[in-house]
C-alpha cells in the first residue's frame, strides 16, 4: 500500500460552532421578497403563520456568523464532521494533472436525495 | 410529497415515515390549492411547486399548529448547510491545497450554497479566486435560460414572490431523474451570485452525468445520487481541461449524497432507456408569460 493520503478527516471537537451568512459580505444586498397579496416587501410578522420567528429573523439577518445551536451541534456529531477525500483513482483514469477532492456528504440521513 | 416522487420512489416515502413523517401524495384534496388543481386536471402527478402551495396553505390556515420546513431555496437553508464548506476550507488545509475550482449541482441552491459560500467569503474577503460552479439540468435550466424577474415560488400563487431566475411558477418539469433538480426558480442567494458575477452556471444533459456518474463510481467506489453527478460531470471536464491545458487545477465538488435510492434510474440508464431533454424555448415563452406584475 502507497503512502499517498486519500482522506482528511476532521475531529469531532471540529465541528463548526457558526453557520455563515453571506449576506453580511454580498457585494449588493437581496432584493426584498414581496408579499403575494399586496406586492409589497414582506416583514417578518407576514410570514410568521408560516415559518418559526427564530428562522425569519436568520432569514434577514445580515450578521456575518450566526451560532448554531447547542442541540443542533448534538445532532451533527452523529455524522459530522464529513470526510473530505481526493479522487485519486480518478485522476488516474482521467490522466489528468488535475487534483479532484470531493466532500462526501453521504452519511447524513438527510443526503439520500440532492 | 410531490405524487410521482411518492409513487415512483416508495423509498423515500418509507424514510420519512421511519422518522416519523405522515406523508400525503401532493396534489391532494386536503387543501384549496391541492382541489384546485385536481378539478382542473384529476390525473395530475403533482410537482414541486404544487406540494410547495399545498403546504404554504396547510401551515397558513393551522392556527400555529404547523410551519411550513423546506430543504433548499432560502437564506437560512442555504446557510445552514455551509457547515460543508466551513469543513472542507479545514480540510483542504490540511490537504495542503487550496481549490481553483468549487463546483456542485443546482436545483434550489443548497447543495451548492453549502460548499461554495464559505469559498465566496474567501473570494470576496482574503483575495482568493476560486470560480464557483453551479450545474444544473438542460431539461431545467433556471439560471441559464431563465429570467431574472420577480415571480412565485410555488404553482398556485400563495407564497411570496421572490425575484429570481425562473422558467415560470407553472412551469411543467420535464421526465428527469435528478428528481431535486426540478423546481422552476432557484435560490436568492444563488440568483444574486450570477447576477453580480460571482459564480459560473453551466446546463449539463443527463446522459453525460450519468456517464461521469459511473466513471466516478468504478474509480472510487460510491455510486453517486443523480443529482450530485451533475456536479461529478463538470469536475471530470474541468479535469481534462486541465489535461489539455497542462495545468495542475485543483478542483472541488459536493457529493452531497448517494444513489442507493435511485437504482432504478441507473437502471433505465444501463437499458439505454435515458434520453437527453433540452426544454422547449416556446415551453419556457409560455410559462414566464405568466409572471406576476410587480
Amino acid at each position: 500500500m502507497s503512502n499517498e493520503v486519500v482522506r482528511f478527516d476532521l475531529p469531532q471537537s471540529e465541528i463548526p460552532h457558526h453557520w455563515y451568512n453571506i449576506q453580511a459580505d454580498l457585494p449588493r444586498p437581496l432584493p426584498p421578497v414581496l408579499h403575494p397579496g399586496t406586492k409589497q416587501p414582506i416583514g417578518p410578522a407576514d410570514l410568521a403563520p408560516l415559518f418559526p420567528m427564530a428562522l425569519i429573523m436568520q432569514e434577514v439577518s445580515q450578521e456575518r456568523y450566526i451560532e448554531i445551536p447547542e442541540e443542533v451541534r448534538e445532532i451533527y456529531k452523529l455524522w459530522r464532521p464529513t470526510p473530505l477525500l481526493r479522487a485519486r483513482r480518478l485522476e488516474k483514469a482521467l490522466d489528468t494533472p488535475a487534483h479532484i477532492y470531493y466532500k462526501y456528504e453521504g452519511a447524513s440521513p438527510a443526503a439520500v436525495t440532492s | 410529497m410531490v405524487k410521482i416522487s411518492y409513487q415512483q420512489k416508495p423509498y423515500r416515502r418509507a424514510i420519512m415515515q421511519a422518522f416519523g413523517a405522515d406523508v400525503t401524495p401532493s396534489p391532494s384534496d386536503k387543501t384549496q390549492a391541492g382541489r384546485s388543481i385536481l378539478e382542473r386536471d384529476p390525473n395530475s402527478t403533482g410537482s414541486l411547486g404544487i406540494a410547495i402551495s399545498e403546504a404554504v396553505e396547510a401551515a397558513a390556515t393551522s392556527a400555529g399548529k404547523y410551519k411550513y420546513s423546506l430543504g433548499s431555496v432560502l437564506n437560512h437553508v442555504l446557510m445552514h448547510q455551509t457547515v460543508i464548506g466551513e469543513e472542507t476550507l479545514r480540510q483542504m488545509a490540511l490537504a495542503g491545497e487550496y481549490p481553483d475550482v468549487v463546483t456542485s449541482c443546482i436545483g434550489g441552491g443548497s447543495n451548492f450554497g453549502g460548499i461554495a459560500l464559505p469559498f465566496l467569503r474567501e473570494n470576496l474577503t482574503a483575495g482568493k479566486k476560486t470560480r464557483l460552479i453551479g450545474v444544473e439540468p438542460a431539461a431545467c435550466p433556471s439560471l441559464t435560460r431563465g429570467t431574472y424577474a420577480y415571480d412565485y415560488g410555488d404553482s398556485v400563487g400563495l407564497g411570496p414572490i421572490v425575484k429570481m431566475y425562473t422558467l415560470g411558477h407553472d412551469f411543467v418539469p420535464a421526465p428527469l431523474h435528478a428528481g431535486g433538480l426540478r423546481y422552476h426558480g432557484m435560490a436568492s442567494i444563488v440568483c444574486e451570485m450570477y447576477d453580480q458575477g460571482l459564480m459560473e452556471a453551466v446546463a449539463v444533459h443527463q446522459l453525460e452525468t450519468f456517464q461521469a456518474a459511473v466513471a466516478f463510481a468504478r474509480a472510487e467506489g460510491i455510486i453517486p445520487a443523480p443529482e450530485a453527478a451533475h456536479g461529478i460531470a463538470v469536475a471530470i471536464r474541468e479535469a481534462l481541461a486541465a489535461k489539455e491545458a497542462g495545468d495542475k487545477r485543483v478542483i472541488l465538488f459536493n457529493l452531497s449524497g448517494h444513489g442507493h435510492f435511485d437504482m432504478s434510474a441507473y437502471d433505465a440508464y444501463f437499458a439505454g432507456q435515458l434520453e437527453d431533454y433540452e426544454y422547449p424555448q416556446e415551453e419556457i415563452d409560455r410559462a414566464l408569460s405568466a409572471l406576476p406584475q410587480v
